[in-house]
C-alpha cells in the first residue's frame, strides 16, 4: 500500500516508529493551518515561521507519547501552537501583539498581485488584526481558530477544551463586537 | 432569541465555508436577515483577510528546519563502550585505542563489501540505510567547518544524483523522489547553519580565507547541482514536479542566504 493512501492514524503510528516520510506527510497536511493561525496571533511572518517550526519540532519530540483517542492530530498541534504563541508573546512582551501598522509586510498567496493590490492586502490584514485587538483573549482565539486556521466548531471546542455552545457564543459575540467597532469607525469617518 | 441567532449565524457560516454566498444564506432566514447580514459580512471579510496563504518558500524553509531536527535526533549516539572481560588482560593498552582498532578491523573486514554495494543505492533500496549510516559516520569525522561544508555539499550532490536516477526509471517511485528531495533540503539547511554560525562567531576582521573558499566552492557546486536537477525536470512524472520546483527554490534560497552572509562580512567574491 502506498503511503499516500494512509490515513492520519496510520501515518502517526508510522511516524512514531521512526518513519521520516510519514512525519513529513503529517507536516504537509497541517502546516498551512498552523502557520495561518500563528500569523494571525503574532502578526509577523518571520515570527510565525519560527514558531511554526518550533511547533512541529515540539510535536516531533512529543510524538512517542501522543495517543489520538479519537481526537484529530490538528487539535493536539493547535494546543502546542497556542502554548508556543503564548510563550513567544511573553518573551516579546515589550512588542505589541499587533505591530502590523508600522512594520508588517504580509507575504500572502497573492504575492504576485500588482503592488497596489499587495499594499491593500497589507492594509486590510492590519485593520482586521488591529480590530481584533479590542476583543477578549477567548473571542480572539475563537476567530483565529475558526477563520485563520479554518477549523470547525467541534475542532475549536476540542482545542480550547470548551463546549461547542460556548464556542458558538464566543464566535457570535466576537463578530458582533467587531461589526459594532467598524460601524462606529465608519460613522466617525463619514462625520469628518 | 439570541441563542437562536447564534445557531443561525453558525449554520450560515458553515454554508459560507462550503461555498454559499451571503445572499443565499439571508434568503434562507428572511426573518432575521437584517440582523444577520452585517455579522455575516464581517465573517466573510475576516476569513478572506486572515486566510493568507503559506508561501512555498516559507513552507520549504520550515520543513527543512523540522526534518533537520528529525535527522539530528535520530543520529546514532556515541556510547560508553565497555571492554569485554575476556579482553581484560589486554588492558595494558589504552581502552580507546583498543576500541578504535577493533572498530577499524570490523569495519574494514565486514563493512567494506556492503559499504561499496550501498554506494549506488537510492531511497527505498534495501542497502540504503547502510549508505545513510556511512554518511553519518563521515559527518562525525568532519570536524572543521570547511570539512562540514564540503560534506553537506557532497550530500546535496548525492541526493540530486539519486533523484535523477529514480526519475530515469520507467515507473519512477514518487515517494523515493520526495524522500531524497526532503533530505536534500535538510542538508541545505544544515549547511546554512554551519556557514552562519562560523561567520557569526568569527573575531573582528578575522576572515578565514580557507573557509570562505570552501563556501564559495560549495555555492558553485550547489548551482551545478541545481542545473542538473532542472535539466531532469522534463523527465519526471507530473506529480513530482512540485517537489522538484520546491527543491530548486530551496537551492536558490540557500545560495542567496550564504551569499548575503558572505556579503555581510565583506567577503563576497573573495575567492573569484
Amino acid at each position: 500500500m502506498s503511503e499516500k493512501t494512509l490515513n492520519e492514524e496510520e501515518l502517526v503510528l508510522s511516524a512514531q516508529k521512526g518513519d521520516r516520510s510519514a512525519f513529513a506527510q503529517l507536516y504537509e497536511a497541517n502546516v498551512e493551518k498552523v502557520y495561518r493561525y500563528l500569523l494571525s496571533r503574532l502578526g509577523e511572518p518571520a515570527d510565525a515561521e519560527d514558531v511554526t517550526a518550533e511547533v512541529f519540532i515540539n510535536a516531533m519530540r512529543s510524538l512517542p507519547s501522543y495517543r489520538s483517542k479519537g481526537t484529530p492530530l490538528i487539535a493536539w498541534l493547535f494546543r502546542i501552537a497556542h502554548n508556543q504563541a503564548v510563550n513567544h508573546l511573553k518573551k516579546n512582551a515589550r512588542r505589541r501583539e499587533t505591530p502590523l501598522e508600522e512594520t508588517h509586510q504580509v507575504e500572502t498567496a497573492t504575492a504576485y498581485d500588482g503592488p497596489e493590490e499587495e499594499v491593500l492586502d497589507q492594509v486590510r490584514f492590519a485593520e482586521v488584526v488591529h480590530a481584533m485587538g479590542d476583543l477578549t483573549n477567548l473571542q480572539r482565539e475563537v476567530l483565529n481558530l475558526r477563520f485563520a486556521a479554518d477549523l470547525s466548531i467541534a475542532e475549536v471546542a476540542n482545542v480550547m477544551s470548551r463546549k461547542e455552545g460556548a464556542v458558538k457564543f464566543l464566535q457570535f459575540s466576537a463578530l458582533r463586537a467587531l461589526r459594532r467597532g467598524w460601524s462606529q469607525q465608519e460613522a466617525v469617518s463619514h462625520g469628518n | 432569541m439570541e441563542i437562536d441567532t447564534q445557531e443561525t449565524v453558525q449554520e450560515c457560516l458553515e454554508l459560507l465555508r462550503h461555498g454559499s454566498s451571503v445572499e443565499e444564506c439571508l434568503a434562507l432566514y428572511p426573518d432575521v436577515a437584517e440582523e444577520l447580514e452585517p455579522i455575516l459580512l464581517s465573517a466573510v471579510s475576516i476569513r478572506a483577510t486572515l486566510q493568507t496563504g503559506l508561501p512555498s518558500s516559507t513552507r520549504t524553509r520550515i520543513k527543512g528546519r523540522v526534518l533537520t531536527e528529525w535527522d539530528r535526533q535520530r543520529q546514532p549516539k556515541r556510547r560508553d563502550w565497555r571492554l569485554p572481560s575476556i579482553f581484560s588482560r589486554l588492558a595494558i593498552f589504552p581502552r580507546s585505542a583498543f576500541v578504535a582498532a577493533s572498530l577499524i578491523v570490523v569495519l574494514v573486514l565486514a563493512g567494506f563489501g556492503t559499504n561499496t554495494a550501498s554506494a549506488n543505492t537510492v531511497p527505498g533500496d534495501v542497502l540504503y540505510p547502510v549508505k545513510e549510516f556511512r554518511e553519518s559516520v563521515q559527518l562525525w569525522f568532519a570536524r572543521s567547518p570547511e570539512a562540514k561544508v564540503e560534506h553537506y555539499t557532497n550530500l546535496v550532490k548525492e541526493r540530486v544524483a539519486e533523484v535523477r536516477k529514480i526519475a530515469a526509471k520507467k515507473q519512477a517511485d514518487l515517494d523515493a523522489i520526495s524522500d531524497a528531495l526532503t533530505r536534500m533540503e535538510g542538508h541545505l539547511t544544515a549547511l546554512n547553519v554551519v556557514v552562519q554560525s562560523k561567520l557569526t562567531d568569527r573575531a573582528e576582521n578575522d576572515i578565514d580565507i580557507r573557509f570562505v573558499a570552501a563556501v564559495q566552492r560549495s555555492m558553485d557546486e550547489q548551482g551545478a547541482a541545481g542545473d542538473r536537477l532542472a535539466a531532469a525536470l522534463d523527465d519526471v512524472p507530473e506529480d513530482a514536479r512540485l517537489g522538484f520546483n520546491d527543491a530548486l527554490t530551496a537551492i536558490g534560497l540557500a545560495r542567496d542566504r550564504v551569499d548575503a552572509a558572505l556579503e555581510a562580512v565583506g567577503t563576497s567574491g573573495i575567492g573569484d
